[in-house]
């Protein structure tokens, strides 16, 4: 396999079975994947299971890739993919703080125009999460996900109502700033 | 929604522009710079994605050649062919298989001494491996049921069904309507155009499809 070979022909090499082509497009390409990974907010501990995930999920699904398409976009939709999974998982399987509807919800985002899920939103604001102190994440999780009113969450911590009133409408700003949301809109 | 769009196409602007600037070693044309490459590729996920994939034709000669070698041998023990089997039952089922009506014996014996080999290699050798034989060694996978017919051909009594048939122990033994000569070669017609006749089924299994555009 030679370094100037298409990433076409390439492809179409690893899914004849060609180990070289596998290393050639390696070689070519995981850096790429790595910058890319960090770009869209992984941590950077977190960056070669990424890389590792998409040239394992490359080579499961490259019956997928029809010869003769362009390779690089087709690389890309994969790459891209396997990142928003990862972010949505929140990294190694751990369970998401909150709910990203209930967020969007507290932010007043509108929902997206076709009714599903706009993943766009989604992943910003799962990366504003990431960006936040883990007592306004506590806060969040506490008025958004175990549903507790103001009441019950001074209660649970001992916390002052007004204290935590602010740390909760402080919390909101630092995402709606994060993710340039618009005003209106929380609980 | 269109905000989206623009944000995925500067993701991907981004993605494409990577390796043109920190991938490719300036002036070399094309060649990868090594001290970006990640040490990947010595893991152990890649040593499974590699050990799905054929290092070298050699390589991939010898494994298919040994599962042939193992799948004749194999179809042997089951079906004695011309008068080699190994071991006593081979030889039962093969006076079992005589007493079929012409064509059928030539065509059941053939079918049965290619279908092993078969059946072995699709188990053992994986998607990427079968693309391979087929597209990159397609000569040399053609040729192994063809000399493995030629093999049997070459055997003593390979050209005595007859004479066969008259030591065969059981007393309702079909009476010969065909010659040696078209019985073998309705053997070796089987035993060679069957495995390519599946080869070909699995051809279209493993490969993956294009897609036809029409013209505007």
């Amino acid at each position: 396999m030679d370094a100037d070979d298409s990433d076409e022909l390439i492809l179409e090499c690893w899914l004849l079975g060609e180990v070289a082509a596998f290393e050639t497009f390696f070689k070519r390409h995981s850096s790429r994947v790595a910058a890319y990974a960090a770009r869209k907010g992984i941590p950077r501990n977190e960056v070669p299971e990424v890389v590792q995930d998409v040239f394992v999920k490359l080579h499961n699904h490259i019956d997928k890739y029809e010869p003769g398409k362009r390779a690089l976009p087709w690389f890309f939709t994969l790459v891209h993919h396997t990142c928003l999974d990862r972010l949505k998982r929140g990294g190694k399987g751990k369970p998401r703080l909150c709910r990203l509807d209930d967020i969007e919800g507290a932010l007043g985002i509108a929902a997206p125009p076709e009714g599903g899920v706009d993943q766009g939103w989604s992943v910003d604001i799962d990366i504003a999460l990431r960006q936040l102190s883990s007592e306004s994440r506590q806060v969040l999780d506490m008025r958004l996900m175990e549903d507790l009113s103001f009441e019950e969450m001074s209660a649970k911590t001992g916390k002052s109502e007004v204290s935590l009133r602010k740390a909760y409408s402080r919390a909101v700003a630092n995402l709606r700033s994060w993710i340039g949301a618009p005003r209106g809109g929380s609980r | 929604m269109k905000e989206k769009r623009s944000n995925l196409a500067e993701d991907f602007a981004f993605f494409e522009q990577h390796s043109k600037e920190s991938s490719l070693a300036p002036g070399t044309s094309g060649q990868v710079e090594t001290s970006k490459i990640p040490k990947g590729l010595k893991s152990e996920w890649a040593h499974a994605i590699t050990k799905d994939l054929v290092r070298s034709p050699l390589q991939m000669a010898t494994v298919y050649l040994g599962l042939s070698v193992l799948g004749y041998g194999a179809s042997l023990a089951v079906c004695a062919q011309n008068s080699l089997g190994l071991g006593s039952w081979s030889h039962r089922v093969a006076e079992v298989l005589h007493h079929l009506p012409d064509p059928w014996c030539p065509i059941v014996c053939g079918g049965v001494f290619a279908i092993i080999p078969f059946a072995i290699s699709s188990l053992v050798l994986n998607r990427f491996q079968q693309r391979y034989l087929m597209t990159r060694m397609w000569l040399f996978f053609a040729s192994v049921p063809l000399v493995a017919a030629g093999v049997m051909l070459l055997l003593p009594h390979s050209l005595q069904h007859a004479r066969l048939h008259s030591t065969l122990s059981s007393s309702s033994v079909r009476p010969d309507l065909l010659s040696d000569g078209v019985w073998m070669a309705l053997w070796v017609a089987t035993a060679v155009l069957l495995p390519y006749l599946l080869q070909a089924i699995v051809y279209f299994a493993v490969m993956p499809k294009r897609r036809i555009v029409a013209a505007d």
